[in-house]
């Protein structure tokens, strides 16, 4: 009879450890959004660590852009969530503080930039100066200091789950230096629906040491 | 560094244990001797600097002061003499941080020379202890003049540990209440490899580099003499009671030959270099005192 008792009282406890978390349950859920808007902020890269600015003057080899790409009805916007839980865990009062991620649907397949300036003499105004541009994801410090390809930033778009907002940024950094007194580019994105947004940098007044 | 400092930890754990079971689970304590010790010591770290070349050289780095002991130890040491011909030993070391992240492993032979007190004998060794590797950007902050030449604003110190393996003769002297030993070893030793990354930014430009340095082991050649001296004070029936005071040195030629990855704007714009600078003369020197008991 004791045994049985110190039994069910083991079981009490199991089952009440297991009751309180199993009120808090969040599923896999993750809300569509379209990338449709286009921003394009300056970048002050002449310190450690690039910052944005509103000032138009950068130094010759520190050019940079951060493109910012999110859905225009918001950064947060997302449809009417309905929640696929069941019984309990779908009652407010019991349910977790669930985050609820974003995934855009589309990604990204191009990034192509075009210099409206000459930017040396052999760089003629109009020319695709893609190649001459690296690229930094914003708020991604894994990737370490060092920039990465146009070609990684599309890559990582594919499938990519947005935790903190439905928004695409990175920052963009010209690798040469600008032989001209003026700056300004054409920055076209590609998606994999084949629409295409595209936006123009402010007038970028060059300043040489 | 923290689970090469655990596995240390479990080591020592490990045959202090042994050690301990080894007493209770022996059956003929008439013939076995056990010995523990407790030592208060310093370590000078002496080595060459050399001048800058273009490659970062990280013998000049470590840590080094003028005039006085680079560390001072607390020094545990069980020996465990199960015949009289052989003896066992294991050494853990503390240092500043009162971590034990040091150890040392002997097994000595000592044949028995009846009615004589000098003996002979031989000694096989195993070691490993730590010590800073630091301030080894400033090499980067000399040469690399219109960068910030590290990103990190941290002050760079790392522990990196020397193993070896020596062996070698013993000599022992013992009359009534004194012994002596003195054991001059060779061997080899290497600092066990790792991994240093420095990132560095042109200023007023958007030229990012890295360079990371992964360190190759690097055995190199050492002579090790050392003596130990001891005086026992008082005993009681199988416990001996007494003082010990030891010193030793270690000598070699070496260097850190590492691979070099140097990494400009992206990661896949990669140049590889293997480098290795010229070797340093090293040295080593402890002196140590404190108790000890036998039982």
């Amino acid at each position: 009879m004791r045994i049985i008792k110190r039994a069910l009282l083991i079981l009490a406890i199991a089952n009440l450890i297991r009751i309180i978390p199993g009120c808090c349950e969040c599923d896999d859920s993750t809300m569509p959004f379209n990338f449709n808007k286009m921003d394009i902020i300056n970048l002050d890269n002449s310190g450690d660590w690039a910052v944005t600015t509103n000032i138009d003057t950068m130094m010759a080899e520190a050019v940079a852009f951060e493109v910012e790409l999110f859905d225009s009805l918001g950064y947060y916007y997302a449809e009417d969530f309905k929640s696929n839980l069941k019984g309990f865990s779908s009652a407010r009062a019991m349910s977790c503080d669930c985050s609820f991620p974003l995934k855009a649907n589309h990604y990204l397949t191009s990034i192509r930039i075009t210099s409206l300036y000459a930017l040396s003499p052999e760089i003629d105004a109009g020319s695709d100066v893609s190649d001459f541009f690296v690229a930094s994801p914003t708020n991604n410090s894994s990737s370490g200091s060092l920039y990465s390809s146009l070609e990684t930033i599309c890559n990582e778009s594919n499938g990519k789950t947005y935790y903190d907002s439905g928004m695409e940024s990175f920052g963009l950094y010209l690798t040469i230096p600008v032989d001209n007194n003026q700056a300004r580019f054409v920055i076209s994105i590609g998606f994999s629906d084949n629409s295409v947004l595209s936006d123009t940098t402010r007038l970028i007044t060059i300043k040489n040491k | 560094m923290s689970s090469t400092r655990s596995l240390f930890v479990f080591f020592q754990l490990l045959l202090l244990f042994a050690g301990t079971s080894g007493i209770l689970a022996q059956q003929r304590p008439e013939k076995e001797k056990f010995y523990f010790s407790l030592n208060f010591g310093g370590r000078y770290i002496n080595r060459d600097s050399l001048a800058n070349t273009e490659d970062l050289d990280f013998m000049n780095y470590l840590y080094k002061q003028e005039n006085a002991a680079e560390y001072g130890f607390i020094s545990l040491n069980f020996r465990m003499a199960p015949t009289q011909k052989i003896e066992f030993s294991a050494t853990a070391v503390l240092l500043s941080d009162l971590s034990p992240n040091q150890l040392n492993l002997d097994i000595r032979y000592k044949p028995v020379i009846k009615g004589n007190p000098i003996g002979w004998g031989l000694i096989g060794s195993f070691f490993i202890y730590p010590q800073y590797l630091e301030n080894y950007n400033s090499f980067h902050i000399v040469r690399d003049t219109g960068f910030t030449a590290d990103l990190n604003p941290n002050f760079r110190q790392i522990s990196i540990y020397d193993l070896g393996i020596a062996a070698g003769p013993t000599m022992n002297y013992q009359y009534r209440r004194f012994f002596a030993e003195i054991s001059f070893r060779t061997g080899l030793c290497g600092f066990i490899p790792f991994n240093e990354r420095i990132s560095q930014k042109k200023t007023d430009a958007n030229l990012r580099r890295e360079y990371d340095y992964e360190t190759r082991f690097s055995p190199a050649v050492f002579f090790m003499p050392e003596a130990e001296l001891g005086f026992r004070l008082t005993s009681g029936g199988r416990l001996n009671f007494g003082i010990t005071l030891k010193a030793g040195g270690m000598w070699s030629k070496r260097a850190i030959n590492y691979t070099r990855k140097t990494y400009n704007w992206t990661p896949e714009n990669v140049i590889i270099s293997d480098i290795s600078p010229d070797k340093h003369w090293y040295s080593k020197a402890e002196i140590q005192g404190g108790f000890y008991i036998t039982f």
